[in-house]
């Protein structure tokens, strides 16, 4: 199981935490992540903006992973969403691909043929490393954690461009992550709503109501965390919950985890292997759990 | 395609006169009963256990909220009961051979494990079943067992058993023990019948449960959620508690005494007992070895009635169980026990005696021997020094410690062997005081066959392993007494024949383990060098006895050998298994009967559950997660001081705990409790599938549909939100036989919806689905309707598109929902619903006609699916073609033909459709099988056989029976029956009476036979339903007693008391007691009556020339019966003759010419154009017709059989519009002719008619609905045309072929109605650009006409109006019945609808029936339809009609009217109000006061209808069965109890 790892822009910068975890769990999981360190930026911000430039930019990555005979895994959910919908527009359209490789050439030099596959980190989790591997990796008993799982919006969708690889409407690849650590993934309003991360930019107050919205109903569910897989979800959730808590005069003190520092600590990995001192809203039942709750 | 028509030529011989249906719906039932109505031997296949089909899932129907199972309930018992129809339940048809006529159809009949035959429905095997499962019939709502009936009115009325295979641990078991059973059976603490279900299979259950090695838990299907269920451990539970409560109960049990005094319960016979024995000299079998095997042989012949002798070697019985297993893992006494037990049976053990001579016991008198010697001969090790003191061998090591030898090892002891023994051996050591024991194995300890837990244990207790050493010498000291082994360690190489890697030594590692005995427990193997040589069995290679695998038998008749002796060392459970088979052979050898059974040739599967599967079941909460129970242990330092029983039994706590994290794989566990437990001996578990041929001359194929499962759709939240349900989920909440009685609560909390919402199209209408399920919109109003009389103050609203009420009141319906039940509908069709999960409402956001988005809050969502096709394996099997959507592919004008001639299809494996359609098309299905089939009717059906009848006169004491119906909760639920029945019991000349269930199932019917003749009942009366639906049914049961069918009466305390009454149960009693002491009173008084033979004319007079009445009358023809085709235009053809097109680009014209042709040329056809009734009288049978024609005077009378009503109907072409005031304004029947003409003159510019000015063709408005509601002042209500959404449709895309740019507008103001496969029509005719344009409902478009054409409608979406210029406007008119049908209905004595459309004799079921025999309906007459719709329908009639026809003589008579001339005046009272002109005046009769004439009745006319005798001034007339007498006994009954309170 080798993949290039596709880190993108967030991640590295404000959620190391998710980094550390990916890295320490991927390794002992036998997934083997090569960084690639010409990698660019996905394309995302400027698939608004200008469609065809920021499928050139997905192109030129695609290219470096097809290169290297390598498929990409990606941390991010938006880099994952834009890589896979670029990747799936330019294997399904042969006139596309070869517009967009014209391009790409002319600049790069270099040029795409459509052999190589994206995919999240945690669907690699589900579907190659599977729920049997990791049942049979787990040595801590998560048994007792309440966790609402959060699958955020570019993980599962489009769909085809994630070969439907779980249903969107109605998401269980997390759930089934979660309840394999032997944890309890809860039942929630409003799990498959948004972070509100995309018009954060545009309107604030509005994109602000919505990890309200969200954080309200976890709490209101009894949840012990939240469980994420993207780091744009995680500046929503983790990044502005003070903001939201005093904007709305209220207190939440809801943790916010990303899935492999979860799948760490029931591997057995510390606190530090899993980056959890970074988490800015302490669980300490997850502290506990990695065996640092006195400290 | 092939031409499905077959002409009769074609057919060599006379066709088969018999018939294939498959399907047992309401659709296949229905083609069954025409075809066997016509003396067609019919074979009715349904899939599941019984016939009914979704319908009896229905609580109501649509749209006169007739109960669907009151009203499907006769048509199933007739088709039970009918002598022509075969129900053959649980089969599917795998092949189909043949020709038209003479068909061979292969089908599978797939065990029911009940005898249809013998089960009497009595419910006794429910009540011991221990599997509950969800209740397919509730749809999941409600549990049922695995032994099961649908529902109570179930036809065949019989149990049927649920298999999904053997469970994995059955099948795994070398004993093929029911684990699943008697696991099961502890979960509901029945430890008793559980013992027993293990005792089915090994009479050593406390002996097993202790040390079976139980590979069932290997393969548990538990193992995939967490742990094996620990099914030896309940075993071992299970036997020691029962034993122990038996003893404590009984006291010490003895030896010496019988089976009941000794504590050991009399078992229930064994379920596998032969039913009969051979003869009593042939009972003696000899079995040779007592150990597990030869025991279990023993003690099974025993328990079916044989005499078994049992020889043994040894000075104790048992085998290995006793001298070789030792007694810390076996205590004696438990072994003891289970032996003792088996010998109290009645086997004879005799001891210390070894068989030499097998012969000989044949001599002796054995008739069949049995060879379970077992394998005692130990192995050697084979090394030097093997034969010096203080080596033993473990087999007779353990033999000689179990026997009580002294046996001194010594402090150190090796022991060599890797398997049970080795373990046991050193054990056995440790126990006898050796302190240094050390077990010596060659491979390693993955290799080594005993068991893990053995091996745990005795390395718990101190005892060495040392692997990868093989002794090599046995070194010894001078006296020759051992002082070490020299052994060499190995390593594993490649891997041997065994598969396990190769032990090779290693050179240089030899090294010696000093000890003071060794004991060699490598192997054993049979001992046979004893027997005298002339034993003439074969013995295979290694040394055991040569047998067949499953029967056991040798190459001797009459001997069997089994267990270690026959397939070499083995497990315990592998030697009781082949004992218990090994008696089984002997029994069925003796028997002269096959040594395998028909299961056992053809096995069950094993039910493997997958990942998905048990997720499921995790999800509906079936299964409960808890950790596996461990058996605990004595602690390792306690338990080698002595021979103690090591491991300890589970806890009752822990047990149930266990039993309850089974997953019941099998579904059935079979520890046939049912078997025990059914008196009537019904119950076959052997059964296996079989196949069987038919012979057939058609096929109607009517399997049905399948339930869109809105899971697929997982934003509905179905399957995830427990109130979320679908439509028939929600059919059985409302039904009173449902999971809650009726009484409409929601799933999650039992709490009653305040708040309901239905979504429509799931799973129609959308991108999977291309198509309109066409039932939905009604029965989700229906649902409405009836949630609003269930709850009071409930609100419910129907999310939808279209209101697709297109059929025949359906739209009057509609409007009541609205009006007088307040559901209020909303366009907006809902993608996605969210749960509160703390309440579990439910929230839907929608959009209102107006643009806005509300959010609303539901108590409980239904989900209103679609219908999917489900007959791939069908159509396979039947060689028919399926179309693009999997549905059965038929062609135009064809409705009811598959692509195989002979091959017929009907309901909604054509297209959806509603019951009354279905009803129709199986008419038509069974019409086109009998042009085929018909003329060798009556070669195969027997006619019925009454017994002689009873004579009753009125001079016979009244002997009345009583049978009060609960009606399941329908009348139970009100009424208390039991007060009721005790009351009718008092009442005089009751003998008997009694409450049933359901009256009119078959086993309440078979009982009220029974009742008649064991009390001599001349008087039966039912208190129950209605005398319309059920009366026929109990006349027929009583009948069929030699009883005359007028001596029944019937009392509705249902429809007239528990329905109406229901709030008030007290008086609903008394009235129940009023209206049973009516019946009583009037029954007295009944006498029999008699029908007589009445000739009949066996030809059909059809009124009516178009596509309907032609299709009828060549059926007809075809079927070998004349017709008179009358006709009033002066060319057949009718409406068709206008269209030139249909929604498929079909050519109705081609199609019309070539019937026309058919009818004119068809010999047995006259069709007479021009034509018309003048006048009819008659009855069925003998009608007399006259026809006049229209040119000349000249009058015909036509004497006939039958009459066939297709009278058509015609185009509104009122001036609501302005048609008739400008050309540019036409129906869409004339645009029709229009289109054809450019079709025809392609290069022509299209003619615009002369206002527009001759300009190309631009613009078409088309305005829906438009009617003779629309004129000013006009009264007539609004109906739906049916047809002329999907014109419109059909004509727009031709507009839009002709032009791409044309502008097609398409004006409606209420819904666009293109049901079925129409559908398809109008998302062509959108996609091609097409405009759908829905305008304010209530209103109607302006349209001006001055130069231009312009036509305004009011938006509501934009609030504003909308005007179009358009050069032509379309009116989509609607159809009215034709001219002068008031005029027809009233001369033929029938009535109109309130549109003036002719009523049929039931919505429902009777759709092509009129109310008075002998006439029949079809076509635009009942109502506007499509060609094919009025195709299918001909058919219908004509299969009704053929019923009749079909018939050598009616039979007339019975109730009707008498005249008693002697008091008539001759008033002519009666002759005027007889509506079926049944009276004259016959001036030869004398009347009152000498008068010369008087009436009289003919009786075949008199319908019975009692106009006459209540009019009649001079009380000269007398309805018989009804005589004033017999009505007042009534009234007087009725007021005998106010006059007695009165008196009081």
């Amino acid at each position: 199981m080798r993949y290039a790892l596709y880190l993108g822009c967030t991640a590295p910068v404000r959620s190391l935490n998710y980094e550390r975890a990916a890295r320490a769990t991927a390794a002992r999981l036998g997934i083997e992540l090569i960084d690639i360190n010409d990698f660019g930026c996905c394309g995302f911000p400027l698939k608004a903006v200008q469609h065809d430039a920021a499928l050139l930019l997905s192109a030129r990555n695609l290219a470096l992973a097809e290169e290297q005979e390598l498929n990409i895994c990606a941390l991010c959910s938006s880099c994952t969403g834009t890589l896979a919908e670029a990747n799936h527009a330019l294997q399904g359209n042969e006139a596309l691909r070869e517009r967009t490789n014209q391009a790409l050439e002319a600049a790069t030099g270099h040029r795409y043929n459509g052999t190589i596959q994206v995919r999240h980190f945690v669907r690699v989790l589900y579907e190659q490393v599977g729920l049997a591997r990791i049942r049979q990796a787990v040595t801590v008993d998560l048994s007792g954690l309440r966790l609402a799982a959060h699958y955020g919006c570019h993980y599962l969708k489009p769909v085809d461009a994630h070969d439907r690889f779980d249903d969107p409407e109605n998401p269980r690849s997390l759930d089934r992550l979660i309840t394999v650590l032997g944890a309890e993934s809860i039942h929630y309003e409003g799990r498959e709503q948004c972070c509100g991360g995309g018009i954060l930019g545009a309107d604030e107050n509005t994109a602000l109501a919505m990890p309200r919205l969200k954080l309200e109903r976890v709490v209101a569910a009894g949840a012990d965390a939240l469980v994420i897989v993207c780091p744009f979800c995680d500046i929503m959730y983790e990044l502005q919950q003070r903001r939201i808590e005093k904007l709305y005069e209220t207190r939440y003190n809801m943790p916010v985890v990303f899935y492999p520092q979860l799948l760490g600590l029931a591997m057995g990995l510390s606190a530090e292997e899993v980056g959890l001192p970074l988490n800015r809203v302490k669980s300490r039942k997850l502290m506990e759990i990695a065996g640092d709750g006195r400290a | 395609m092939a031409e499905p028509k077959v002409d009769a030529e074609v057919v060599a011989s006379k066709p088969v006169g018999a018939s294939l249906v498959v399907g047992g719906g309401i659709a296949g039932v229905q083609a069954a009963l025409d075809l066997a109505g016509s003396g067609i031997k019919v074979y009715l296949l349904e899939r599941s256990p019984t016939i009914g089909g979704k319908m009896a899932q229905l609580d109501k129907t649509f749209p006169t909220n007739d109960c669907a199972m009151c009203i499907i309930s006769p048509k199933l018992v007739e088709a039970g009961r009918h002598p022509n129809i075969e129900i053959i339940a649980t089969a599917d048809l795998l092949k189909l051979e043949g020709e038209p006529g003479d068909f061979s159809a292969t089908i599978l009949r797939r065990p029911r494990y009940v005898d249809i035959d013998k089960c009497t429905a009595c419910a006794d095997c429910v009540a011991v079943c221990p599997i509950h499962v969800p209740s397919e019939f509730n749809e999941g709502l409600a549990q049922r067992t695995a032994i099961f009936k649908p529902y109570a009115q179930a036809i065949p009325n019989a149990y049927a058993v649920t298999k999904k295979g053997t469970s994995p641990c059955k099948a795994t078991c070398p004993a093929g023990t029911s684990a699943q059973g008697y696991i099961a059976l502890i979960s509901e603490g029945r430890y008793e019948e559980a013992l027993e279900v293990i005792k089915q299979y090994n009479p050593f259950p406390a002996t097993v449960g202790r040390v079976c090695h139980h590979p069932c838990e290997g393969e548990c299907n538990r193992g995939k959620v967490d742990k094996p269920v620990s099914i030896c451990a309940l075993k071992r539970f299970v036997a020691d508690t029962v034993y122990d409560q038996w003893d404590a109960v009984n006291g010490q049990r003895q030896k010496s005494k019988g089976a009941e005094d000794q504590g050991v319960k009399e078992l229930t016979p064994f379920p596998l007992a032969p039913q009969e024995l051979p003869p009593e000299e042939k009972r003696r079998i000899a079995v040779v070895g007592s150990g597990p095997c030869g025991l279990t042989a023993a003690y099974f012949l025993a328990r079916m009635g044989y005499q078994p002798t049992i020889f043994e070697a040894l000075p104790v019985p048992g085998g290995m169980m006793r001298v070789g297993i030792p007694a810390y893992r076996l205590p004696r006494r438990v072994l003891r026990r289970e032996i003792d037990e088996i010998l109290s049976l009645g086997v004879e053990l005799k001891l210390n005696h070894a068989v030499r001579d097998i012969n000989q016991l044949f001599t002796d008198g054995y008739s069949a021997i049995f060879l379970a010697i077992g394998a005692h001969e130990a192995q050697h090790l084979a090394i030097p020094g093997e034969d010096a003191k203080g080596v033993f061998h473990g087999v007779p090591f353990l033999r000689s410690v179990s026997l009580g030898e002294e046996i001194r090892l010594g402090d150190q002891v090796v022991v060599a062997g890797g398997g049970n023994t080795a373990i046991d051996t050193a054990r056995t050591a440790l126990r006898l005081g050796s302190r240094d024991v050390t077990i010596i194995y060659r491979r390693t300890r993955a290799e080594m066959p005993a068991n893990e837990w053995e091996i745990d244990q005795a390395l718990e207790e101190g005892i060495k392993l040392e692997v990868l050493v093989q002794p090599m010498v046995v070194l010894s000291d001078d006296a020759g007494q051992i002082t070490a082994v020299r052994c060499v360690r190995m390593q594993l190489g490649e891997p041997d024949a065994s598969g396990r890697r190769r032990p090779i030594p290693i050179d240089g590692s030899e090294f010696d383990i000093p000890c003071d005995a060794l004991v060699a427990a490598v192997a054993q193997a049979p001992e046979i060098s004893f027997l005298n040589p002339d034993h003439r069995l074969e013995i295979s290679r290694r040394g055991t006895f040569q047998v067949d695998p499953q029967t056991l038998a040798t190459n001797r008749p009459g001997i069997f050998a089994g267990g270690d002796a026959a397939a070499g060392p083995g497990a315990l459970i592998e030697a009781i298994a082949h004992g218990r088979r090994g008696a089984l052979s002997i029994d069925r050898y003796l028997r002269g009967v096959p040594l395998l059974a028909p299961r056992e040739l053809i096995p069950l599967p094993v039910a493997e559950l997958t990942e998905a599967e048990i997720a499921e079941m995790r999800a509906r909460g079936e299964v409960d997660l808890r950790p596996r129970e461990e058996v605990p242990t004595v602690q390792p330092a306690e338990r080698t001081a002595d021979f103690r029983e090591v491991e300890l039994g589970l806890t009752a706590e822990q047990a149930h705990a266990e039993a309850l994290r089974c997953l019941r794989c099998g579904l059935c566990s079979e520890c046939y409790q049912c078997v025990l437990a059914c008196k009537a001996d019904a119950i076959d578990h052997q059964q296996a599938p079989y196949e069987q041929e038919l012979k057939v001359g058609a096929v109607v194929l009517a399997p049905g549909y399948q339930l869109f499962d809105p899971s697929r759709y997982s934003a509905l939240g179905y399957g995830r939100y427990p109130n979320v349900v679908t439509s028939m989920q929600f059919e059985r909440l409302l039904s009173a036989s449902g999971p809650t009685c009726g009484h409409v609560t929601r799933p999650s909390d039992r709490q009653e919806p305040k708040r309901i919402a239905f979504l429509q199209c799931i799973g129609s209408r959308d991108r999977e689905h291309d198509y309109c399920s066409a039932v939905c919109c009604m029965y989700a109003t229906k649902e409405a309707m009836l949630a609003t009389e269930h709850i009071h103050g409930v609100e419910c609203r129907v999310f939808m598109i279209d209101m697709r009420a297109f059929s025949k009141g359906f739209d009057a319906y509609f409007q009541r929902a609205q009006s007088q039940y307040g559901i209020q509908y909303s366009r907006s069709r809902i993608p996605a619903v969210a749960e509160d999960p703390a309440t579990h409402n439910l929230r839907l956001v929608y959009e209102t006609e107006d643009g806005r988005l509300c959010k609303d809050e539901f108590d409980l969502v239904v989900l209103s699916v679609g219908m999917e096709p489900a007959s791939e394996a069908l159509a396979q099997a039947a060689g028919i073609e399926l179309d693009a959507r999997g549905f059965c592919q038929t062609e135009p004008f064809k409705p009811v033909e598959t692509t195989r001639p002979g091959v017929f299809v009907c309901g909604t494996f054509a297209e959806p459709k509603d019951i009354p359609d279905s009803v129709i098309q199986a008419g038509g299905a069974a019409a086109a099988a009998l042009a085929l089939v018909g003329q060798s009717r009556g070669t195969l059906v027997p006619p019925k056989e009454y017994p002689p009848e009873t004579p009753v006169t009125p001079a016979d004491e009244p002997r009345i029976g009583v049978f009060i119906c609960s009606c399941g909760s329908n009348i139970a639920g009100v009424v208390d029956v039991a007060a009721v029945t005790k009351y009718a019991a008092t009442l005089p000349n009751v003998v008997h009476a009694e409450n049933t269930i359901y009256t009119c199932s078959a086993d309440s019917l078979k009982l009220i036979q029974e009742r008649v003749r064991e009390k001599g009942l001349n008087r039966v009366i039912v208190s129950s339903c209605t005398p319309r639906t059920h009366e026929p049914i109990f006349r027929d049961t009583i009948r069929e007693v030699g009883l005359n069918p007028y001596l029944f009466e019937m009392a509705n305390i249902r429809d007239q008391d528990s329905w109406v009454h229901a709030k008030w149960p007290d008086r609903a009693t008394a009235k129940a007691r009023d209206l049973t002491r009516m019946a009583v009173a009037r029954s007295r008084l009944l006498g029999p009556l008699y029908t007589q033979e009445q000739p009949l004319f066996h030809n059909a007079l059809v009124i009516g020339g178009g596509v309907s009445g032609m299709t009828a009358a060549l059926n007809l023809a075809e079927q070998g019966y004349d017709v008179t085709l009358v006709e009033r235009e002066w060319e057949l053809g009718g409406l068709v003759r206008r269209l030139h097109s249909t929604g498929e680009g079909a050519d109705p014209q081609a199609f019309l010419q070539d019937l026309i042709g058919r009818v004119k040329s068809h010999p047995r056809i006259e069709a007479l154009t021009g034509h018309e009734l003048v006048k009819s009288s008659g009855f069925v049978g003998n009608f007399k017709t006259t026809i006049a024609s229209r040119l000349d005077p000249t009058q015909r009378l036509i004497e006939h059989g039958v009459t066939i009503v297709a009278t058509g109907g015609q185009v509104y072409r009122g001036r609501a519009h302005n048609y008739g005031a400008d050309s540019r304004i036409m129906t869409q029947l004339d645009l029709e002719e229009l289109l054809t003409a450019i079709s025809d003159n392609p290069k022509s510019k299209i003619p615009v008619p002369h206002a527009s000015g001759g300009r190309n063709l631009r613009s078409v408005v088309m305005v829906q609905c438009a009617g003779p509601w629309d004129e000013d002042g006009s009264d007539t209500p609004f109906y739906c045309s049916r047809i002329c959404c999907s014109v419109a449709a059909k004509n727009a895309l031709r507009l839009k072929e002709l032009n791409p740019d044309m502008q097609v507008v398409v004006l409606y103001n209420r819904d666009i109605r293109t049901y079925g496969f129409l559908e398809t029509l109008y998302t062509q005719a959108r996609e091609a650009g097409v405009l759908f344009l829905h305008y304010q409902e209530g209103t109607r478009p302006q349209i001006g006409v001055n130069g231009q054409l312009q036509i305004t409608v009011h938006d509501p979406l934009l609030g504003q109006d909308i005007a179009f210029n358009p050069d032509l406007l379309v009116l989509s008119s609607a159809i009215i019945p034709a001219e002068g049908s008031r005029e027809l209905a009233e001369m033929l004595k029938f009535s109109c609808t309130l549109e003036g459309f002719f009523l049929e004799a039931h919505v429902k079921l009777q759709p092509v029936d009129f109310p008075a025999e002998g006439l029949f309906l079809a076509g635009l007459a009942h109502y506007p339809k499509l060609i094919d719709e009025a195709i299918a329908q001909a058919g219908a009639a004509a299969a009704r009609a053929a019923r009749i026809l079909s018939k050598d003589a009616l039979e007339v008579g019975g109730v009707v009217a008498q005249v008693d001339a002697s008091k008539c005046t001759g008033c002519l009272t009666c002759v005027r109000i007889c509506p079926f002109g049944a009276v004259q005046i016959n001036p030869a009769l004398t009347g009152v006061g000498e008068i010369a004439g008087a009436v009289e009745i003919a009786a075949a006319a008199c319908r019975g209808c009692g106009l006459c005798p209540a009019e009649c001034p001079a009380k000269a007339i007398q309805l018989q069965h009804f005589r004033d007498d017999q009505v007042l006994a009534k009234e007087e009954a009725l007021f005998e109890a106010i006059a007695t309170a009165l008196a009081e």
